[in-house]
């Protein structure tokens, strides 16, 4: 186990910047994940920090190690590939004991190794078979197994889960979370699935065109997104965004085309236009609520059994509300709508950027 | 189409005639060979009446038949293990690992598959007579392995591309130096394809000749299509012996087809189209 | 890059064997013939020649015959051989053959056969007294139909060319099982259902999905016209007189028979570059124009 650091890490392609002045400190045992869009660049910057990418700008330092010049195999780290990337024509044991192999461990040293890592994932009834005669999820099993026997500084993962069904990758992400508890390794994970960060990151570094847009625990980015990206980015169903403006000093803010309202916990000092970010969970929507200030009329109501989303029009603007109540309201019909001073988030509307009070 | 039982029939009847006029003349060939030259002369549609096995046992007695196989033997398992080789190192760097020169090394090979090689038949006889290399050991064997690797890189090539980069990368983080990755990860991966440039590569020499027939002349180094020659020559009236003689030539071949028939079939017609 | 590329010079060392006897069977050979070419053979010296090789064979009138034998042959090749190789594979493709297993090893195998022996089965074939064609005939009283197949200038060059159909047509045929196994079934259950026949359907519906693997069958055709060697030189030597000669062997015949290595030498390198020129010029042509409307996904 060790830290990793990264040092004003840049990349070009061609023409294209992929990634510019990237800094990262992962402390020793922490479970990074770097989240993103396609394209953001978080898979190049994961293949840097393996040694797969070579050409790059700034440095990588693992411990107290500066690997920028030495090649993948050379920096101690496994990695466990998007395709697995099994080697076809071994089976799962001389998958899992081929780095010891070319280390050139004694045999009894070697499949004691395998041993203990099929064991920790299961794997033990399947040492003999080979990668074809695996489900999808077995297959991912021994892609992280022969990680494990490498007993590396750092462990990466690159989208591991993207090639499995839905309920398969819930359950592997429940197992990933318990192999980090058990074995305290240092991990850099990449998705580009939220909901994976959310669930397993101790720390999610969010990333958007080459940079680094926010990096924090899951449920600070969940409150206090510092972009409009984030905000949008992080939570399903999404933030809801609203047209707004303000003028400095006061404590309510006025919603695009005269819809109404809302009340702010603060005064931000700004004037002008802003966009109001409210998370669907915060609005309130009844037929009559004495606290409501805005009425919108019902567009959809989608309910999955436990919640139910409604999707409302606020004059010209859209908005979903998430409720654990079956609603008593139906598509066409008007009704109150309430948001919680504390719940708006403002953003500039130019840049994006979280505007606080 | 329409599905009638009469179209059925004429079309399954059009398709057995073919296949048999395919394969009779090879047939008609075999079971000869079992005839005397007389009854031969006398009915060469028949069966033979009382098959014997004399024509093969002259030839069996003949040292020329077994220098050629041993030459023909020489020829095409050296060349086939060459061509593997090469062409799966050749192969691999130009599906993997970007350089300068590497298009033109691509399409040096390529332009093997379009070359008329008779047409370089006078060219190279000059250059090996010119440097001494004519009439030896060796002498077929630069050709047979030149002209064999343009096919072999195109289908190693393509094998390999279609092998994900990843498995490269994980051998590689696994500390994996570039002989380890090659031959023990990527090379038993591509068992097809080397299956493939194997058997045709084998095929391709077996049969080969006029490189034979241009560059050798002691029948110390002739292989066996340049002895068929010769010996069908000496026959020219015991047609039996000469059948005998294309029989015992084409053997190896046919059998390798029939139990290779698809990949055969596949790997020449995925070839042909590769240009 | 990647990360596991070894450095250059050991990435050329490796290279190198491969590319060295590939370079020296294929490339040199090119140059030598070049040489050649502008030499020619007088008391056993080679002497400057100039161009006057090649002034040669614009008026050599053999030349301009046995290129016609090529021509004749590939023409009646890419008629009786690759035509009929479509159908055979759209007929082929369906799904109630009899015996299929066996049709698909016999119509591949003679391409498999060496063509000395082939070239040997069929002078067997076509003998005047013995052969299997006149004997043949003989029994189904059609001795007036009896040839001197190999014999006759005038009907030599279309034995010859039936030899190389016969041989090679399983080829063709294979290349096109192979396009129409790319193309989606249901178009043809389509065709089935919309009422077309079977030339409708092969014609109009899968033709069109296969223009670039029959496009290349063609070119193939025609590079191989230029490939045409071993059956001649085996089976008639060329004869009688030039009948049955075509350019490779004259340009072979003009060195060995004759030794004029310089006049050989000219001729070979004009039917290389002639053939590479050809070729690349087609293919480049086929890609222009079937990238797009292709049923199929890598021909």
């Amino acid at each position: 186990m060790a830290t990793l650091e990264l040092n004003r890490i840049g990349k070009v392609f061609g023409t294209t910047r992929v990634l510019s002045e990237i800094d990262l400190a992962v402390a020793h045992g922490e479970f990074v994940i770097l989240v993103g869009p396609s394209g953001c660049g978080k898979s190049t910057l994961l293949r840097i920090i393996a040694g797969l990418e070579t050409r790059h700008d700034g440095e990588v330092v693992i411990g107290k190690k500066n690997v920028t010049g030495l090649r993948a195999k050379e920096r101690d780290i496994a990695m466990v590939f998007q395709s697995y990337a099994l080697y076809p024509h071994m089976t799962v044991a001389r998958n899992l004991g081929f780095s010891l192999r070319i280390k050139r461990l004694p045999k009894p040293a070697i499949a004691e190794r395998v041993g203990r890592a099929a064991e920790i994932l299961n794997l033990t009834p399947l040492l003999n078979r080979y990668p074809k005669e695996l489900s999808g999820g077995q297959r991912q099993r021994v892609a992280m197994g022969r990680a494990l026997v490498r007993d590396p500084a750092i462990f990466l993962f690159d989208e591991p889960l993207s090639n499995l069904d839905a309920n398969l990758r819930v359950a592997m992400r429940q197992e990933i979370s318990d192999l980090h508890a058990r074995l305290g390794s240092t991990i850099v994970y990449v998705t580009h699935d939220q909901i994976e960060a959310m669930t397993m990151a101790d720390k999610i570094v969010v990333m958007n065109a080459g940079r680094i847009e926010q990096v924090g625990r899951p449920l600070d980015l969940y409150d206090n997104p510092q972009s409009r990206f984030v905000a949008r980015f992080i939570g399903a169903p999404a933030m809801n965004f609203l047209a707004g403006s303000m003028e400095g000093g006061a404590a309510r803010i006025r919603l695009a085309d005269g819809a109404g309202e809302l009340s702010l916990a603060g005064r931000p000092a700004r004037s002008g236009a802003v966009e109001i970010g409210v998370r669907p969970e915060h609005i309130r929507v009844g037929r009559d609520l004495p606290e409501a200030a805005l009425q919108g009329i019902v567009r959809h109501v989608v309910t999955t059994g436990a919640d139910s989303y409604l999707d409302l029009d606020l004059g010209s603007q859209r908005l979903t509300a998430l409720t654990q109540e079956r609603p008593d309201v139906g598509p066409g019909d008007r009704v109150a709508i309430a948001i919680p001073p504390s719940a708006p988030k403002l953003f500039d509307t130019e840049t994006g950027a979280r505007i606080e009070f | 189409m329409p599905k009638t039982g009469l179209t059925r029939i004429v079309v399954n009847s059009a398709l057995l005639l073919l296949a048999i006029s395919a394969v009779f003349p090879v047939i008609w060939i075999g079971y000869n060979s079992l005839k005397t030259a007389p009854e031969f002369l006398l009915n060469n549609f028949s069966l033979p009446a009382d098959p014997t096995l004399a024509s093969y046992r002259e030839i069996l007695d003949d040292r020329a038949f077994f220098v050629a196989l041993r030459n023909s033997l020489f020829y095409t398992i050296a060349s086939t293990v060459l061509i593997v080789l090469f062409s799966f190192v050749v192969g691999y760097f130009l599906a993997r690992f970007d350089f300068r020169g590497r298009k033109a090394i691509y399409g040096l090979f390529v332009a093997g598959l379009v070359i008329p090689i008779p047409s370089l038949l006078v060219p190279i006889f000059l250059q090996y007579r010119g440097i001494g290399m004519y009439d030896n050991q060796f002498t077929l064997l630069l050709p047979y392995v030149a002209f064999g690797l343009s096919i072999a890189v195109v289908i190693m090539e393509s094998y390999i591309r279609e092998i994900s980069v990843e498995i490269d990368e994980a051998a590689h983080m696994d500390g994996a130096g570039l002989f380890t990755l090659m031959w023990v990860v990527i090379f038993p991966i591509c068992r097809p394809a080397v299956s493939t440039v194997a058997l045709l590569s084998f095929i391709a020499a077996w049969n080969e000749f006029a490189f034979a027939v241009t560059l050798v002349r002691n029948e110390e180094f002739r292989p066996l299509t340049l002895w068929l020659r010769t010996f069908a020559g000496q026959y020219s009236v015991n047609y039996p012996g000469m059948m005998a003689g294309m029989v015992l030539a084409t053997i190896p071949v046919i059998l390798i087809y029939l139990f290779f028939r698809d990949k055969i079939s596949a790997g020449f017609a995925g070839g042909a189209v590769k240009m | 890059m990647q990360a596991f590329q070894p450095t250059r010079r050991s990435l050329w060392a490796l290279l190198a064997p491969s590319v060295l006897v590939y370079g020296f069977i294929v490339v040199v050979p090119v140059v030598v013939g070049i040489w050649f070419s502008f030499h020619e053979m007088r008391n056993f010296q080679m002497e400057w020649a100039g161009v006057a090789n090649y002034a040669r064979m614009a008026g050599d009138g053999d030349l301009w015959f046995v290129l016609g034998n090529n021509v004749t042959i590939t023409g009646l090749a890419i008629f009786f051989q690759v035509m009929p190789a479509f159908f055979i594979a759209v007929l082929m493709n369906r799904k109630d053959i009899w015996a299929e297993k066996f049709v698909r090893t016999a119509v591949f195998l003679p391409v498999v056969i060496s063509p000395v022996v082939t070239s040997f089965v069929w002078i067997l074939v076509f003998n005047l007294d013995s052969g299997l064609l006149n004997s043949t005939l003989a029994v189904l009283g059609l001795e007036a139909w009896q040839q001197r197949w190999l014999d006759d200038p005038e009907i030599v060059i279309y034995s010859l060319t039936a030899v190389l159909v016969w041989q090679y047509i399983g080829l063709f045929v294979v290349i096109f099982l192979a396009g129409l196994s790319a193309i989606n079934p249901e178009t043809l259950e389509a065709a089935d259902v919309d009422g077309a026949s079977f030339f409708q359907t092969a014609v109009l519906v899968v033709l069109p999905q296969m223009s670039r693997t029959v496009a290349v069958a063609m070119v193939l055709a025609l590079s191989g016209g230029l490939k045409i060697f071993e059956h001649p030189l085996v089976m008639t030597g060329g004869g009688p007189g030039l009948a049955s000669t075509v350019v490779a062997q004259f340009a072979y015949d003009v060195s060995f028979r004759r030794a004029q290595f310089g006049y050989g030498a000219t001729i070979a390198i004009t039917i290389t570059v002639l053939s590479l020129v050809t070729v690349l010029a087609c293919l480049w042509i086929i890609n222009r124009l079937t990238v797009r409307s292709s049923g199929e996904t890598d021909a």
